[in-house]
């Protein structure tokens, strides 16, 4: 007598299953039913996807008309690139607008130009040293570091990059917020001789807000590059701060302790491994700061 | 012998393991490409009806048997043997 | 679109609403529960037949499962029950329609509950296809034509400018534009600004590249406002000789994150580790560090988020190697004894580094430059490095389950996929005075195409195999699929 059975019972599922599946043909029986079962499975959702995609239009909502890619052919051609510009030529050159100061500046030439513009490289520890010698009594508007996160800050509003426009134009203003911008309209020949002598309290602190402070072994002068430069170390401009500046001033503490590592990610390291640069000088990375200590004494047994 | 295979299957479904395996195979097929295959297999059939006309059952009609030779053997094996282990290594629920 | 079903539905939904269906679904179709299982595994099967298939449906007028090998079709004749379901996708059968039918209400419980049943199962929902809402439609009416990436076209294509030594911006940059995800993220104009265009978003000067690179336009781009947003907000970056590569890319993701923060996507948290930007979604993953006492065997972990494994090059050799050195366990010597918080003393062991987690995007760096007081120099010598790379040897998981349970019963186990394919390439060329930086790039799985500055040009994968490499960019295979280039 044939019975069916349109319902199993939970006991089914457990002993009775664990009886079957003893015998090894029937897991092999079984194993083949589930998946022609799912195999079927499958095959039913790309048709119902394509069914679906015809009866409600949206397929060919999607799919649209076709663009004509004649235009956009890659040229086959040993002499050309893709795009069919002859791989002999040299460079193409153009004209871009510099962001920072605004003027019209040959594209192949362009990084010299920001480099300059922006008050780094080389060059501008005398453009600094120049402008510093010529300060303003200005107090500073700030009293944390100068660091990244204040461009940050400058970006909620455009009255903030209209105001540091309005700076840039009057040389002889020092900027109190971090971009050392434009400062090639100097034309005041001062020498860069200040020293920490000359200097009262205020001015001192004010001025190793600015830059990096560390007196140069042979020429005696101050460095005048950005509080992180690489150059020294933070050791040095702690050290120099110590020195330099009454103990009781918050600066000489905080200076360079806790900088905003813009090379890394806020708090992780590349691995432990740092990595080595390619280019000649000599950089200093930030030690990694690991932040995300999680401190377990036996052996995990499993992803979180 | 149906009767233990439907045990067997339905047990699946109460684990769950159903349609993790389902899910398993979908992408294997998708990575293989058979799911673009088909869907050139219906653009086929499309193309020959008018779009009103078209049923579902006429797809699985036309469809499923071609569907199920094209799966490739790499990708059964892999999903028979897992399925097979899998319920050789249940454990009581 | 046309999915408002049909007459019979609309009456059926009139008189009973949908709960009917919810009910159906909720239990029979996409069980989101253990209970939910329970039933359906002891009760779907055929009333007629008792088979579980194939393809049982669910009348929705009353309770009664039949297969479609003529069942279910029976009933729905003698009971002039219309309505039934099919069960492995929730799909509506109307017998007067003699097909199946398309509700958008019923298309959107379906979903919901498939998000559901695979947080029961402890899998990730499985890919559905996007259904555009009422504007969306009408944008897709109105604008008929479709732009397709293609191995024939330069959609996709652009040359950069060379602005003096910049070629290790522009190798960076078109890594990024190449990065798949990173892709789909921007010309989906995911990115919502909070700066109001004021042109200091990193985020948004990256996005208006990606709308040039598929704008079709063929003259090279020109990225000084990249380079001065760059330099802006990484200082450390001054000065205008050659930079490292590397540097910048890292330098680059940083800048992009916070900006990213600042912008305050959605479901942003206000930690500073891992927000949950498209950054960091993308790029970061997790390294894992075990230093075992050599005492007391008590082991101390912890997990570091990173963008990037810098490597050792000890000469000539694969990736495979160098990530072996790298996960491999070290002793640490006598000189370099750690506190054991167990043995409560200073103590040797061993340190071993494995991969937690593994990011979306992996990138590798070879340590090819060495500076010390000594000498400068750099390491050339060849590092294979695969198309496709199977990471799973270098993770956690794997080397903590040497004697560990069977993967098969772990839901995870099943789909642990660590496979990822190589889409970009930056190669250094020359000396360490005077070098240049090109890369590879992947336009599509079997394309790949040569940057070098503003030249573009094909280039084949034996050719990308064989370079020297310096940055190598993995994405993780499974999220992708494209098809093959005859």
């Amino acid at each position: 007598m044939n019975t069916i059975v349109s319902e199993l019972s939970m006991n089914d599922l457990n002993s009775k299953f664990f009886d079957i599946i003893q015998n090894e043909n029937n897991a092999e029986d079984a194993a083949n039913f589930i998946f022609d079962s799912v195999c079927e499975d499958v095959t039913l959702g790309v048709l119902f996807e394509v069914h679906h995609g015809i009866k409600t239009g949206l397929t060919e909502l999607l799919e649209g008309e076709k663009e004509d890619e004649e235009q956009f052919k890659i040229v086959n051609s040993p002499e050309c690139d893709v795009f069919g510009f002859s791989i002999l030529k040299k460079t193409p050159d153009a004209n871009c607008s510099c962001p920072n100061c605004e003027r019209p500046v040959s594209a192949t030439r362009f990084a010299p130009h920001l480099e300059k513009c922006m008050g780094m490289g080389r060059n501008s520890s005398r453009i600094a040293s120049r402008r510093i010698a010529s300060n303003s009594r200005e107090p500073t508007s700030y009293a944390g570091l100068p660091s990244d996160d204040e461009d940050d800050a400058d970006w909620s509003g455009t009255l903030h990059s209209e105001r540091r426009k309005r700076r840039m134009k009057s040389s002889n203003k020092r900027n109190s917020k971090i971009h050392k911008s434009n400062n090639g309209n100097h034309n005041s020949e001062n020498n860069d001789g200040a020293t920490y002598e000359t200097m009262s309290a205020n001015e001192k602190k004010n001025l190793l807000l600015q830059i990096c402070g560390v007196v140069s072994e042979h020429t005696k002068k101050l460095c005048t590059r950005s509080t992180r430069c690489p150059q020294h170390s933070e050791e040095q401009r702690r050290a120099l701060r110590n020195n330099v500046l009454e103990p009781s001033t918050p600066e000489s503490q905080s200076m360079g302790l806790t900088a905003d590592d813009a090379g890394s990610p806020p708090d992780s390291s590349p691995s432990s491994s740092c990595s080595s640069s390619s280019r000649k000088r000599d950089r200093h990375r930030a030690v990694p700061r690991t932040k995300n200590k999680r401190e377990k004494l036996s052996p995990l047994n499993g992803r979180d | 012998m149906t009767v233990n295979n439907t045990i067997a299957h339905q047990r699946l479904i109460l684990s769950g393991d159903r349609e993790r395996f389902k899910e398993l195979l979908r992408r294997r097929l998708i990575e293989c490409g058979w799911r673009d295959q088909i869907r050139m297999v219906c653009r086929e059939i499309v193309k020959e009806h008018d779009s009103n006309s078209i049923t579902l059952d006429m797809l699985v009609a036309r469809v499923t048997p071609r569907a199920r030779a094209l799966v490739p053997d790499p990708v059964k094996k892999e999903l028979l043997q897992k399925i097979k282990t899998h319920l050789l290594t249940q454990k009581n629920l | 679109m046309n999915d408002t079903g049909c007459l019979h539905l609309s009456n059926f939904k009139a008189a009973k609403g949908s709960s009917p269906y919810k009910i159906v679904h909720a239990f029979f179709v996409a069980s989101t529960s253990y209970e939910a299982r329970r039933y359906k595994a002891t009760s779907c099967l055929c009333f007629s037949c008792g088979q579980p298939g194939p393809r049982l449906h669910s009348c929705l007028h009353c309770i009664y499962f039949a297969c479609y090998g003529g069942h279910i079709q029976e009933h729905s004749k003698n009971k002039k029950h219309f309505l039934y379901v099919d069960l492995s996708y929730g799909n509506v059968f109307c017998a007067q329609c003699q097909d199946y039918i398309y509700d958008r209400e019923l298309t959107d419980i379906s979903r919901s509950n498939r998000v559901l049943e695979a947080k029961s199962l402890g899998i990730s929902v499985p890919y559905t296809p996007w259904l555009p809402n009422g504007n969306e439609v009408m944008a897709l009416k109105r604008l008929r034509k479709r732009r397709l990436i293609s191995p024939h076209t330069t959609i996709g294509l652009r040359g950069l400018q060379n602005l003096g030594s910049t070629c290790f911006m522009n190798c960076i940059v078109q890594t990024l534009i190449h990065t798949p995800l990173l892709r789909d993220y921007f010309l989906g104009e995911r990115h919502k600004c909070k700066t109001q265009g004021s042109g200091k978003c990193l985020v948004c000067e990256v996005s208006k590249l990606f709308q040039e690179f598929y704008s079709g336009a063929k003259t090279p781009l020109t990225l000084h406002r990249l380079l001065h947003l760059i330099w802006t907000h990484a200082r450390h970056l001054a000065g205008y000789e050659q930079q490292d590569a590397h540097e910048f890319f890292i330098a680059t993701l940083d800048v992009l994150h916070r900006h990213c923060m600042n912008g305050v996507e959605e479901t942003e948290k206000k930690e500073k580790d891992r927000c949950n930007c498209i950054i960091d979604q993308i790029f970061t993953g997790g390294l894992q560090s075990d230093v075992v006492c050599t005492s007391c065997s008590g082991v101390s972990t912890t997990i570091d988020p990173f963008w990037d494994i810098s490597l050792d090059v000890a000469g000539p050799g694969s990736l495979q190697a160098c990530l072996e050195r790298f996960t491999r366990a070290e002793h640490l010597g006598s000189a370099a004894k750690i506190k054991c918080s167990n043995c409560r003393a200073y103590r040797e062991s061993t340190k071993q580094l494995t991969l937690e987690t593994l990011p979306i995007v992996a990138s590798f760096h070879l340590k090819r430059f060495e500076h010390s007081s000594q000498i400068d120099r750099k390491i050339s010598a060849f590092v294979s490095f695969p198309a496709e790379l199977d990471m799973t040897p270098f993770m956690s998981t794997h080397r903590r389950a040497v004697d560990a349970a069977d993967n098969n019963n772990d839901p995870e186990g099943l789909f642990e996929d660590n496979r990822y394919s190589l889409f970009a390439v930056v190669n250094h060329l020359g000396s360490l005075d005077a070098g240049h930086y090109t890369a590879y790039v992947r336009q599509m799985k079997g394309s790949w195409f040569k940057c070098d500055d503003h030249m573009i040009t094909r280039a084949s994968l034996r050719e990308v195999l064989d370079s020297e490499g310096y940055l190598l960019f993995y994405h993780k295979t499974v999220l992708e699929y494209e098809c093959d280039v005859p």
